[in-house]
């Protein structure tokens, strides 16, 4: 059984000294003859808790309330990935084509989900080259269910433009988070962060948004379409 | 089952129409293109009980398929399962493992009275790749690989279930690529034997390549090839940088003679200093050393310009490249190159033959500006093309509408994702598109070509799917060119539950986790594809349930 979704998870109640529990028992107080039935039901019960071995509770701070929910990262569920294996090497026997494909869930069930897909991302561009080169990106909306389906991706050779078509090996990764994605530079290098759910006034993070990622490497042999030596 | 989707006279007649309609306003018709138009425009143009899909009206209960995949990480991959219809519950067994088994023998023998003796059980490393599409479902791509020491000859690769041409390639240089077609069936083990060509059968032709007699300083590949199918008729080999020499090993036929081949000439090294070269017509002979000359190296050439859209905006983040045609009858293609913030670009290339240098320019997505290609005499000094203006991209707008209302829907998410080129002289596009619809739809800018348009809702809502087909932009108009309005209809749903189930021995159970996706065939005019109508995970004890999109009543 899966936890409940944390928009479902109960808030901060008020606690025992801020609602009404003093108020009834001031009540119970007011009258003597309340007083003395009240007092002999207690000393029933005292005995009754002693006779079977009980320990009786002494008074003190009331439980602490439950926290607020907080926001739960995505998952990549990594047992049914397409295709499996890390390491790619691209086929001329299909043409070459990369077909992928990335199952996600979420145990929040309202959160959208964004895949940002990115092949061979330069983390330490020159200045004045753009700084996001993500291919392209997918968005997974809430299903009612913690499983979102799958973001997928087809990439081939010979298309104008390819990042597939030089040869070599590449680096293809996808991106997933809960919140919207964003890449900064931070003293140089390139970073995919998520903008934060809730901020405080002076800046800090109150309830973060979570990124995971995962990578292939692909092999372009030569006998790919559209394929050719690199000057 | 995969019947084609019937079509009747009334929807044609009325594309017809819509056709003419849409020349005299103007219009591209995408008639133009290899796939026509679409035989109806709305599910109105259907009979009861049917929808309108690209290739015409259809029941939405026909041509399905689902790819069910238990657990990739165990070894389980994806099986296919086809159904005439699908009731209100669904249940797929399926096997543990569905794998290609085999072994591979050394060459057989043949004695004087026609006996035959099987070769031995090669040893040695082997590196076995599968590459193939599902049996059941088109345009899915399926592959599995397999690298491991052979001690008996005997291997096993799990994979998903499809069609597949198979590439076995030993660690001994001296044999070929053993290529191999095989179907694996959901739930079968798929058995093959292979045999290794007789190593007598082998000749060793050794070969130097030189740039102008002298050896490179550089290795690089050479690959023996079919002359016509381009398959590889021996392992590629990497030359020596110091002295230039090679050797192939080529199988001979029966009659000792050895095949006439291509020979592929790749440079692996960046920057190269020559093209990748073919040799056509190659002769091996044992007996003589192949001598491949390269001719001089060739000098990079700076080559630049600064790209604006039809508007008149710079475009940022454009990905540019050269494909050259050398003098000497090589191919190049530079290494690809990110336009500034300021529009630049900056590449190098060898020089080219006469008007023998493509550039190829292609916005990234999202941008009203769309790829173009230049083609140019690319000389040895220093070029700069100065401002590239760039075409429109066709801008298609997609809404979601209620058939009975026509309230168009909002916050729906649809996905363009391409599936073929346009026509055959037209590249496929390389970049879809994604948006969210507003009270006007959303509008996409979209290269020409044929695309798999889904549209995903919220919870409890069935995905919606079409195909499109985008016309090229007329390049005579005069601003941005006029819309291609779309639309998808809303749909109710029908839920679908079940129970994945593993038909394992001695014990059957449930299967956690393993993803389902419902799909529809779609048979276009030249190819087939399809799309997801639904997909889904199974609960802890197997479970699942999917809303499939159905007729409205």
């Amino acid at each position: 059984m899966s936890p409940p979704p944390s928009h479902q998870l109960p808030g901060r109640q008020p606690g025992p000294s801020e609602n009404g529990g003093l108020r009834v028992a001031r009540g119970l107080l007011s009258s003597p003859g309340s007083l003395r039935r009240l007092a002999f039901v207690g000393v029933l019960g005292g005995a009754a808790l002693l006779w079977s071995g009980c320990l009786i509770p002494v008074p003190g701070d009331p439980i602490d309330p439950l926290p607020d929910a907080r926001n739960r990262p995505p998952r990549i569920e990594e047992s049914n990935v397409t295709p499996f294996d890390r390491i790619v090497q691209l086929d001329p026997a299909n043409g070459c084509v990369l077909q992928l494909g990335l199952p996600v869930s979420d145990p929040d069930l309202d959160d959208v989900i964004t895949v940002r897909w990115f092949v061979d991302f330069n983390a330490r561009p020159v200045e004045g080259e753009p700084q996001d080169t993500s291919f392209s990106e997918t968005l997974l909306l809430p299903t009612g269910r913690e499983d979102r389906g799958s973001a997928s991706l087809t990439l081939r050779t010979n298309t104008p433009g390819s990042r597939l078509a030089p040869l070599g090996t590449h680096l293809v990764e996808a991106y997933v988070s809960d919140g919207r994605l964003q890449v900064v530079n931070e003293n140089g290098v390139l970073v995919v962060r998520p903008l934060p759910r809730e901020v405080d006034v002076d800046g800090g993070v109150i309830d973060p948004n979570y990124v995971v990622s995962y990578a292939w490497f692909v092999v372009t042999p030569s006998g790919c379409p559209g394929v050719g030596s690199n000057p | 089952m995969n019947s084609r989707v019937r079509r009747s006279a009334a929807p044609t007649a009325l594309a017809l129409l819509v056709a003419g309609l849409s020349l005299s306003l103007g219009c591209t018709a995408p008639g133009g293109g290899p796939y026509g138009l679409p035989a109806c425009t709305s599910d109105a143009q259907c009979q009861p009980g049917e929808q309108c899909f690209s290739d015409g009206c259809g029941d939405l209960g026909g041509d399905l398929a689902a790819e069910v995949s238990p657990e990739a990480r165990a070894g389980q991959f994806a099986q296919d399962f086809a159904f005439e219809t699908v009731g209100p519950i669904q249940d797929f067994r399926v096997v543990p493992t569905t794998a290609l088994s085999g072994i591979l023998r050394s060459a057989s023998t043949e004695d004087d009275e026609g006996h035959v003796t099987p070769g031995q059980p090669y040893v040695g490393r082997v590196t076995l790749q599968l590459a193939g599409t599902s049996s059941v479902i088109p345009g899915l791509h399926r592959s599995a690989n397999l690298s491991t020491d052979l001690s008996d000859g005997r291997f096993t690769v799990p994979a998903p279930s499809g069609t597949y041409v198979g590439t076995l390639t030993t660690a001994d240089p001296r044999f070929p690529p053993l290529r191999f077609e095989v179907e694996i069936a959901p739930g079968t083990q798929e058995i093959i034997a292979l045999q290794l060509p007789d190593v007598e059968a082998l000749r060793e032709i050794p070969g130097r390549v030189a740039s102008l007699g002298l050896p490179l300083g550089q290795s690089l590949w050479v690959e023996p090839l079919h002359p016509e199918t381009m398959e590889l008729l021996g392992q590629p080999v990497r030359s020596d940088p110091l002295t230039g020499a090679f050797t192939l090993s080529l199988a001979s036929d029966a009659d000792g003679a050895l095949p006439a081949v291509r020979l592929r000439v790749t440079p692996t090294a960046t920057p190269a200093n020559h093209p990748t070269r073919v040799f056509d017509e190659v002769v091996p002979d044992p007996a003589e050393t192949l001598e491949l000359e390269l001719g001089a190296p060739l000098p990079q050439v700076r080559l630049s310009g600064t790209l604006r859209g039809p508007a008149g905006r710079v475009i940022v983040g454009a990905t540019v490249y050269a494909e050259v045609q050398t003098p000497g009858g090589g191919t190049s293609r530079s290494q690809s190159v990110q336009s500034d913030a300021e529009g630049r670009f900056t590449l190098h290339s060898f020089p080219s033959s006469d008007q023998g240098a493509r550039l190829w320019i292609v916005p990234p997505a999202r941008e009203a500006a769309g790829q173009t290609q230049l083609t140019f005499t690319l000389g040895a000094l220093p070029h700069d093309l100065g401002e590239v203006v760039l075409p429109y991209r066709m801008p298609v707008r997609i809404a979601v509408l209620d058939p009975e209302t026509g309230a168009q829907e909002e916050n729906a998410v649809v996905i363009a994702d391409p599936v073929a080129a346009y026509a055959e002289d037209l590249p496929l596009p390389t970049y879809g598109a994604e948006g969210i619809t507003l009270t006007d739809g959303v509008l996409m800018w979209l290269e020409p070509g044929v695309y798999r348009v889904s549209v995903r809702r919220g919870p409890q809502r069935p995905r919606l799917t079409r195909v499109l087909a985008v016309p090229p932009v007329q390049s005579s108009l005069e601003g941005p060119p006029p819309e291609q309005f779309e639309t998808v209809h809303t749909t109710v749903g029908r839920t679908v539950t079940g129970t994945v189930i593993s038909k394992g021995e001695p014990t059957t159970r449930p299967i956690a986790g393993a993803v389902i996706r419902y799909t529809r065939v779609l048979h276009l005019e030249h190819t087939s594809t399809h799309v997801v109508l639904a997909e889904t995970t199974t609960s802890e004890d197997g479970t699942y349930s999917v809303i499939l999109p159905t007729v409205p009543h």
